[in-house]
């Protein structure tokens, strides 16, 4: 079981050594069942602090913000902000580290374990209870979720209201941390990959008929891009003109911007964005499942990055965000990649 | 004069109304939206609102504003596309989402009127649905002067 | 007569090997379909997967990337970097649901004019009963 007074008392020891500039981490909202994210600078506030299994945001997605905002002071704190990870979380981490976005010592990781189960599903938990809302929920003993609805307490399964991601689950505790909440468990996941094979198992016809269906629907709101921790170039390709044109720019700059899709959500643009963000996440989408969480529309966003993670790794063996050493996907090759397709 | 209409009659009315295009939620897996009713079906009433606001029907993402060709004498000819102006209604419009219809009304109103807004605007009916349910976790019409129960911008 | 539907291919030459393999076709006079739309790039590494999106969605019915041999890259290493964009990028497609014969890779070198006719011949050949690409074109 993971000890929440464990993770305050790391927390509260580092704020008050000044080791950190501030920590993020989750706090209970005034309202609804998710967490939001905390950032603390004071030891005393270290207790708003909670962990259970509506923590399902991933926080390293501000790292990006503390990035930009460093990048705009004269004279820069140069300490770590302290980031409450969960496993795949971690992997974000790696990866950054790896791009070089951020160094080691930028970060200063207090990773907790999910150990057997993992974290909620908000969809699939209203669905089990039928109406009732939920108020808390709380990691039981026995693999399972002890929730609280307004008729008191009932223990279900956590199996049957995980975030789908977390069945498939590669690391359940971070693989990169500087404190470690929480036990390494050893899980057995036969086939990370099980959940593709509903859709890589219908016949052609049959796929393009449900991703048109699915990429038809999006109306382009870009929160699958916003909430994504790999998603921080600072000028999309698909959104050029973010923030180059100022007042003074000439016209003729304007026109000659290259322009790749259109910015209106018709099927042959929305597929372009998202074929251009699965190629660019390949290798180093690490299936945080935040995209699919916050599409507006139900969009399942994650099949497309999951399947290029399946091709990473039976093609050329490689797995996003365990090694920060080892060169990105696409900026490597081995001499024995697989041509057979090639003429 | 405020009448009441049963449910049962409900059909009834939406037969008598059968020359407009009705818009009206319905559920798409787990989500609802506005889609066209077809007089067949029932109307299910049990949702707290759908994921996209009636705007997206008279005010739609992307629409046709011109046309233009070229001649056999190289000379380019402009056909403005404005919207038919179809009688619409809007089924099951919250009160958040009506208030939101007034204030656009605002921007495309004033000294110079949007006519492609306002062809849509002005050949569609909201009928509304007041909310009776608790509000999601996500409502704030009272933080923002609103209200459950308001009538600003509906037609009925 | 009905007349019969030519695929339009759109394909990504590199400069230093494929591109003046095609132009060694040309020269020679040999015959080949002209469905091709040649784009002559430094590198086939060079090749971002955008181009090939932004190819199908203007309406390529086909799209062939070529480069030089791997071991014979005029920037050493370039094709080899393609070679992997390209597996990722062709595997996407066919998992949308793109039919897989619309999007080839080819290495083909500057000697060899024969090779490139062959390939587009062949890569006519397999459009023509697929019909014109409807699924990612741009229609309005």
């Amino acid at each position: 079981m993971v000890n929440l007074e464990e993770l305050k008392k790391e927390a509260r020891q580092i704020l008050k050594e000044g080791k950190v500039k501030y920590i993020i981490g989750f706090q209970r909202s005034s309202n609804g069942l998710l967490p939001v994210p905390a950032f603390i600078k004071n030891p005393e506030d270290v207790e708003k602090l909670v962990w259970d299994p509506t923590c399902v945001y991933n926080l390293t997605l501000f790292l990006r913000d503390e990035k930009r905002k460093k990048a705009k002071e004269k004279e820069p704190d140069e300490r770590p902000v302290g980031i409450v990870v969960k496993g795949c979380d971690s992997r974000a981490i790696n990866v950054l580290l790896q791009e070089e976005f951020i160094k080691r010592e930028d970060v200063y990781v207090l990773g907790i374990s999910c150990e057997n189960t993992g974290v909620l599903d908000e969809k699939k938990l209203a669905k089990k209870l039928k109406g009732k809302k939920a108020k808390k929920v709380e990691f039981g003993a026995k693999d399972d979720f002890v929730v609280t609805t307004e008729d008191g307490k009932i223990k279900i399964a956590a199996q049957e209201v995980l975030a789908e991601r977390c069945l498939e689950c590669k690391a359940h505790f971070p693989v990169v941390y500087d404190v470690l909440i929480g036990e390494k468990t050893k899980r057995n996941v036969e086939n990370p990959f099980k959940s593709l094979e509903k859709i890589e198992s219908l016949p052609p016809k049959e796929r393009w008929k449900f991703w048109k269906e699915q990429i038809d629907k999006c109306i382009r709101c870009y929160a699958c891009r916003s909430v994504c921790p790999m998603c921080y170039c600072d000028e999309c390709v698909a959104d050029t003109i973010n923030f180059v044109v100022t007042p003074d720019t000439p016209a003729e700059e304007k026109a000659q911007k290259i322009k790749w899709l259109e910015k209106s959500p018709v099927s042959s643009e929305n597929f372009v964005y998202h074929f251009v963000r699965a190629i660019h996440l390949a290798g180093r989408c690490i299936d945080c499942g935040e995209c699919e969480r916050v599409c507006p529309l139900d969009i399942p966003v994650r099949f497309l990055n999951k399947k290029l993670e399946k091709e990473a790794k039976e093609l050329f063996d490689y797995e996003a965000g365990f090694d920060p050493d080892k060169p990105s996907l696409v900026s490597s090759f081995k001499d024995d990649d697989p041509e057979d397709f090639i003429r | 004069m405020e009448k009441v209409l049963s449910k049962k009659a409900f059909p009834q009315w939406v037969k008598k109304i059968e020359s407009y295009t009705i818009y009206a939620p319905q559920k798409d897996g787990d989500l609802w939206n506005y889609e066209v009713f077809k007089n067949s079906e029932i109307i299910d009433l049990d949702y707290l609102n759908t994921v996209l606001s009636p705007k997206k029907i008279i005010f739609p993402q992307r629409e046709v504003l011109l046309e233009f060709s070229t001649s056999d004498e190289n000379r380019l000819e402009v056909k403005e596309v404005l919207p038919d102006e179809k009688p619409t209604v809007i089924f099951g419009v919250r009160p958040c989402d009506a208030k939101a219809l007034t204030l656009t009304d605002k921007v495309f109103g004033g000294d110079f009127e949007d006519l492609y807004y306002w062809k849509r605007r002005n050949s569609t009916t909201l009928v509304g649905l007041t909310c009776n349910t608790p509000p999601s976790a996500n409502c704030f019409c009272l933080s923002v002067g609103g209200s459950p129960h308001s009538k600003e911008g509906l037609d009925v | 007569m009905a007349e019969e539907f030519e695929p339009k291919i759109v394909a990504f030459l590199c400069k230093w090997c494929s591109s003046a393999g095609s132009d060694l076709a040309g020269v020679s006079r040999m015959e080949y379909p002209p469905n091709v739309i040649p784009i002559t790039v430094m590198c086939s590494g060079s090749v971002s997967p955008l181009y090939i999106f932004s190819a199908f969605n203007k309406g390529a019915d086909g799209v062939l990337v070529s480069g030089c041999h791997p071991g014979d890259c005029h920037y050493i290493k370039g094709n080899f970097y393609a070679r992997r964009r390209i597996a990722l990028v062709k595997k996407l497609l066919e998992y949308v649901g793109l039919e897989p014969e619309r999007f080839q890779m080819s290495w083909i070198s500057a000697a060899e004019g024969v090779k490139y006719t062959q390939v587009i011949k062949d890569f006519v050949q397999e459009l023509k009963p697929l019909g014109p690409q409807k699924k990612l074109r741009r229609t309005q």
